[in-house]
Parts: structure tokens; C-alpha cells; sequence
């Protein structure tokens, strides 16, 4: 029989979010979402029916979506604004500096078709500088789940404990399951994919290309390459105790679905600059231009984000 | 600073321009439009097109580009022509057809498809001025903005061309349309032409349910606007009031059928963007073909 993490990684991440929020509803009757104009794809009937009030519709209007969102927040509602990951981040971005930043607006924002996943939509709705734009605000939380049992365990622990968040969701519909046996990490640390403890390269990756990193490693392993693969959910407080575990390593690749400049890669590469001694880091990420529409699939590959191509730069920056 | 004295453009001229292509000959252009939506949408099967929102603009786009505008590609100097900024860029499957008719594309940049490096359209417009597009487009609200800026190039250059922004009923939702406006009437931007292809639905549903706020026509009247309220399918309408001049920009509300010419796909919040099957490819050839042929027969 199927588990149920099973089921949730085969949904699209907007049922779950649906499902999660219907959940959340249950208990909950301070839970809010402000949408814009992007609430019919949530699949929010059963929250709605649950808990009526919890809907609020702001239209096509992400500045006021983040204004509302933030006052119901700091009233003490327990509020999620989801929208496309691009329009939630860089276009209110002085909305969430002044709201969610300097005021602490506990919103947890909810960036949805991040990273590629629009790509067929062309670069206006693909979000590839929206991780550095959130994790730029100071006291900001920001997360990408790997996969749907992630998101939905996220989604719940943000919104029992509401602060500024983001939340970012991408799916490519190859992703791996990572979590089939449930979450087993606390919320914050990092999680060791696949151990390689005498290895020279460490792999860690952020949201659902975690799993294309996985099988980067098992690639690597094959040309006699050990590389352990670590995911970090939570790229923003970063889990700076898994990176001082990487100090013996000769190379840390970091993999992402974002611009190779500002996300997650840039964070690691803060860090570890502080770091004496640190390993050399290696950022693979979407190029630093705004990319013509294409599948999703083309652009990973293009980008050499695929488990091929992952294993493939490993092996030139080795080499 | 005292503005250049605009060249106001005879009247004639418009009128003339109108006139070259005529109103069967538009409505026929408007159809064609629609068949080329429908084979963007057949040749990328697993792609949810936003069809709905391009298929109610189908006479906006015709009208302007075959009807009213000075395109460039007519003999206008090209400085001198007019421009169009499509503000809801998920509409460009209608775009590149009427951009076809007048010139400003060829069936090969057509047929190079639209995703990857390499293509001269997308699913959302890529700005290439040489083809007469304006803008990129995609992220809703920015349109208006932008067509005021041209506009007021236009006015420092001593230009006559006119600029026609085409927005979606939803889309004014985005504050930045109203700060635009707001600077349009403030600075009676009379080369400037709004047009709202008004066909009640958004993404999530009816307009009038999502965000009601009050009749666009009162809305831009009280921005400054001249206001001209059409139906968005009648194309000697949408030819006359789009022709028209004064000191003031101008905003035309066309009232549109989402989906117009799919029986199944009208006014169905479900087609906002959604994949087309063969069944569904036959039938919209086949209601397209009659619409065609009731159009033809009207004339004779
Ligand atoms: C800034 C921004 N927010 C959200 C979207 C997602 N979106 C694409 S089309 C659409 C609905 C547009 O409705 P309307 O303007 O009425 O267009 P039409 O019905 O003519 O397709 C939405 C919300 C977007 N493209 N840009």
C-alpha cells in the first residue's frame, strides 16, 4: 500500500498546500490566506468550507495582498499570502522590506513556480532572484522544501509559530521523494542525504533539485568519486553547525533551482569565507541572464542541473 | 518647461486608414486570428495556453494593427509610427497573428515556435521593436506605465504617433495601472489610448466577484480620461472609437466574450489557461470555419 508520504509526493504542491491548509483550518481559527487572484489552483475548498473567514481576496494586487496580509498578522491571524514565487518577492519587495522586515510582520509568504518550474511562461513569471531577495531582509526565515512532505510539515510549523517567511516551491515532476519515511530532522538543520564521511566532496542543494543531487553523487560514486549530499531546507538562519562539519572537504558544491548569484550557493559562500581553512566552493545554479520560455526540463539541463550535469562539473572541478 | 507643440495628425488620415481595410475584411482578420491560437495551442499540446484571454481579444488586436494604427510597415516613417504595448502579456498568441497582418512578423519567425533561445515570439512578448513589440510583457500592471512614457517621448520628439495599451479588466486590479493613469490625465496625454478588453473574468473568477470595484468607464473618467464603452467584437466600432482624437487620453472599454468563438470555452473561468486536446482542436476549427463563412455570407 501507498504511505502517505508517497501520496503527497505525487500531488502537485499546490494541492498540498490546499490540503494543508484544510488541515490547519481544523484547529486553527486564526488561520488566514491572502491570495491575488491565485486562490482557485490552491485547492482551498475544504479550508474555506472549514473556516469561511479564512479567505481573503485582495485580486491581481500583490502590493495590497502584502499590506492586508501584514496588518492581519500583527492583529494576531495566522496569515499565509501565496502567489507566484516571483510576484510574492521582487515585486512587493519594499512592501516586505518595510512590513515583514522592519516591522516583523509574522506573514509567511508562499512563493509558488519558483525557480524554473514557469519556464515555459518565460523569464517574467520564472523566479531565480527571489531567494536573494528574501534572504537579503533581516530577520527573515526562508525555506524550500524538497519535496511535498517538507512543504507540508514547513506550512505547518510556520503557521503553529507564525514570523516573517517565505516559503519556496518549486516541482519539476521528476523530483525524488526524499522524505517517504517522514520528517525526521528538527525545523532549521540541515540533512544528510547521503553520507560519504572519507569523500573529498560534499554536496548540499536546497529545495527539489536535492534529489538531482543525490543522484549526482551515485554518479560520482560509480567513477570511484565519494561525495555526501546534504540538503538544506532552510537557507536563511542557515545551519551553520553542518558547514563547520564540512572543514576536512577538499570541494563544496552547492546546487539550487535559483541565479547562481544571491541564493543559496552566495550563502554558504559567506559563511565559509569567514571560515580559515574552508573548502573551495563550487555554485552551480541558473546563469546570470533572464532566459527565453522553455520546459522546465531544458532549462535544468541547459543550466547543468540535472544529475548529469551535476556530476559532470564535480568532475571538471576536480579534475 | 514648455512642451513641444504636438503635430496633430489629420483626421483624414485615420479615417483613410480605416477605411483600407474594411469591415469584412477585418472581421475575417479577427478570425484568423483566433484560427492561429488555436494552432499555437495544437502544436504545443501539453502547454496550458491562456486561450480564453487571447481569444477575446481577437478583434482589439486586428483592429489595431490592420485598421487603425500607422504600423511602420505601412510607409510610415518608422519613428513616426504608432505603437502598441500588449499590458496583458499572457494575450500573445493573439498578438503575433495580428502582427502577421500587418507585416510586422513573418509565418517563418511564426513558425521557430516559441520556447528556447532562438525564437522571435514567446508565450510572452520579448520587446524586439523591429517586429513591433513593445514590451516585454507578462508581469501584470506595467503596460499603462509604459505607454505613458512612450507617449511622452512621442510629445518631446514632436511626433504624432499614438500609443494603445491593451490591458485586461483583472489586470486593473494593480495599483500601478491607476498611478499611470493618474499621470496620463495630469499631463493630458492625448496620443495615449487605453484599451480594456472588458470580458468579466480573471483568473480566479468573474472580475465582478474577485474585486469589484465600480465601472472602469466611471474610473477612468475621474483619472482624466475621454472614455468610449464598445463592444469588443464588433469591429466597425472598435474601428471608429478607436480613431478617435482629443486633448485628453482615452480610454475604450470593450466589452468581450472570454474564449469567444469556442462554444465550450466562453465565459468558462477554466479556460483561462488550459491545454487543448484534438477533440477540442476539432471542434474550434470547425466553429471557427462557420464563423468565418456566416461573416462572408453577411456581405455578400
Ligand atoms: C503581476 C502579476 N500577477 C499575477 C499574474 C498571474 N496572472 C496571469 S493572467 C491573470 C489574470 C488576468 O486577468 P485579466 O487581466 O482580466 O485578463 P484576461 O481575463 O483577459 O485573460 C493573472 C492573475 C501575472 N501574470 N502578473
Amino acid at each position: 500500500m501507498q504511505s502517505e508520504e508517497q501520496r503527497l509526493c505525487g500531488l502537485d504542491a499546490k494541492v498540498v498546500f490546499g490540503e494543508t491548509m484544510a488541515r490547519i483550518a481544523k484547529d486553527d481559527s486564526l488561520l488566514t490566506v491572502v491570495v491575488s487572484d491565485y486562490g482557485r489552483r490552491l485547492n482551498l475548498d475544504a479550508m474555506r468550507e472549514e473556516l469561511p473567514s479564512a479567505f481573503v481576496q485582495c485580486g491581481i494586487a500583490e502590493q495590497s495582498q502584502v499590506e492586508v496580509a501584514s496588518a492581519l498578522a500583527n492583529e494576531g491571524f495566522h496569515v499565509l499570502a501565496p502567489s507566484y514565487a516571483t510576484f510574492i518577492t521582487s515585486r512587493v519587495l519594499d512592501q516586505v522590506r518595510v512590513m515583514l522586515g522592519m516591522m516583523r510582520s509574522p506573514v509567511v509568504l508562499v512563493g509558488l513556480s519558483a525557480g524554473c518550474e514557469a519556464g515555459a511562461l518565460g523569464a517574467s513569471h520564472m523566479a531565480l532572484e527571489d531567494l536573494a531577495c528574501m534572504r537579503t531582509i533581516p530577520g527573515m526565515t526562508v525555506v524550500c522544501p524538497a519535496d511535498n512532505v517538507e512543504l507540508a510539515s514547513v506550512l505547518e510549523e510556520l503557521a503553529a509559530a507564525p514570523r516573517p517567511a517565505y516559503v519556496r516551491v518549486s516541482q519539476y515532476g521528476t523530483d525524488a521523494c526524499l522524505h517517504a519515511q517522514g520528517m525526521q530532522r528538527a525545523f532549521g538543520k540541515a540533512e544528510v542525504l547521503r553520507e560519504a564521511t572519507d569523500g573529498q566532496v560534499a554536496i548540499l542543494a536546497t529545495g527539489p533539485l536535492a534529489g538531482e543531487a543525490v543522484q549526482a553523487a551515485d554518479l560520482l560514486a560509480r567513477e570511484g568519486m565519494a561525495a555526501s549530499v546534504t540538503e538544506f531546507a532552510v537557507v536563511k538562519p542557515l545551519d551553520t553547525e553542518a558547514l563547520d562539519a564540512l572543514s576536512g572537504k577538499r570541494l563544496v558544491v552547492t546546487v539550487e533551482d535559483h541565479g547562481v548569484q544571491g541564493g543559496f550557493g552566495s550563502a554558504v559562500a559567506e559563511y565559509l569565507s569567514g571560515v580559515e581553512g574552508a573548502p573551495r566552493v563550487l555554485r552551480l545554479g541558473m546563469p546570470d541572464e533572464y532566459l527565453d520560455a522553455d520546459t522546465p526540463r531544458h532549462l535544468l539541463e541547459r543550466a547543468g542541473l540535472t544529475a548529469d550535469g551535476i556530476a559532470r562539473q564535480v568532475g571538471e572541478a576536480l579534475a | 518647461m514648455q512642451s513641444v507643440a504636438t503635430e496633430t495628425r489629420p483626421i483624414q488620415e485615420a479615417t483613410r486608414k480605416s477605411a483600407r481595410v474594411a469591415g469584412v475584411d477585418l472581421a475575417l482578420r479577427a478570425i484568423e486570428v483566433r484560427r492561429q491560437v488555436i494552432e499555437f495551442a495544437r502544436r504545443y499540446p501539453d502547454m496550458p495556453f491562456h486561450l480564453g484571454g487571447s481569444l477575446s481579444c481577437a478583434e482589439i488586436m486586428a483592429v489595431l494593427l490592420s485598421g487603425v494604427m500607422r504600423t511602420g510597415a505601412d510607409g510610415t516613417p518608422w519613428e513616426q509610427r504608432d505603437r502598441l504595448v500588449l499590458s496583458k502579456g499572457h494575450a500573445s498568441l493573439a498578438l503575433w497573428p495580428a502582427l502577421m497582418q500587418a507585416g510586422l512578423l513573418t509565418q517563418e519567425d511564426l513558425d521557430r515556435g516559441m520556447l528556447g533561445p532562438d525564437t522571435v515570439i514567446g508565450k510572452q512578448p520579448k520587446r524586439n521593436v523591429v517586429h513591433g513589440i513593445e514590451l516585454s510583457g507578462g508581469s501584470l500592471g506595467m503596460g499603462l506605465g509604459y505607454a505613458v512614457g512612450l507617449a511622452l517621448a512621442a510629445r518631446r520628439k514632436g511626433l504624432a504617433s499614438r500609443v494603445f495599451c491593451v490591458m485586461g479588466d483583472g489586470e486593473c486590479d494593480e495599483g500601478s495601472v491607476w498611478e499611470a493613469a493618474s499621470f496620463a490625465g495630469h499631463n493630458s496625454l492625448g496620443s495615449l489610448v487605453a484599451v480594456i478588453d472588458a470580458n468579466g473574468l480573471q483568473l480566479d473568477g468573474p472580475t465582478a466577484q474577485v474585486l469589484d470595484s465600480g465601472p472602469l468607464s466611471a474610473k477612468f473618467a475621474a483619472f482624466g480620461f475621454d472614455v468610449q464603452v464598445v463592444d469588443g467584437h464588433d469591429v466597425q466600432a472598435l474601428a471608429e472609437v478607436l480613431s478617435l482624437h482629443s486633448e485628453r487620453p482615452l480610454a475604450v472599454i470593450a466589452h468581450t466574450v472570454k474564449g469567444k468563438g469556442l462554444s465550450f470555452a466562453e465565459n468558462d473561468v477554466k479556460w483561462h489557461d488550459r491545454c487543448l486536446d484534438d477533440d477540442g482542436y476539432r471542434r474550434a476549427v470547425a466553429e471557427l470555419e462557420a464563423a468565418r463563412r456566416e461573416v462572408l455570407a453577411h456581405a455578400e
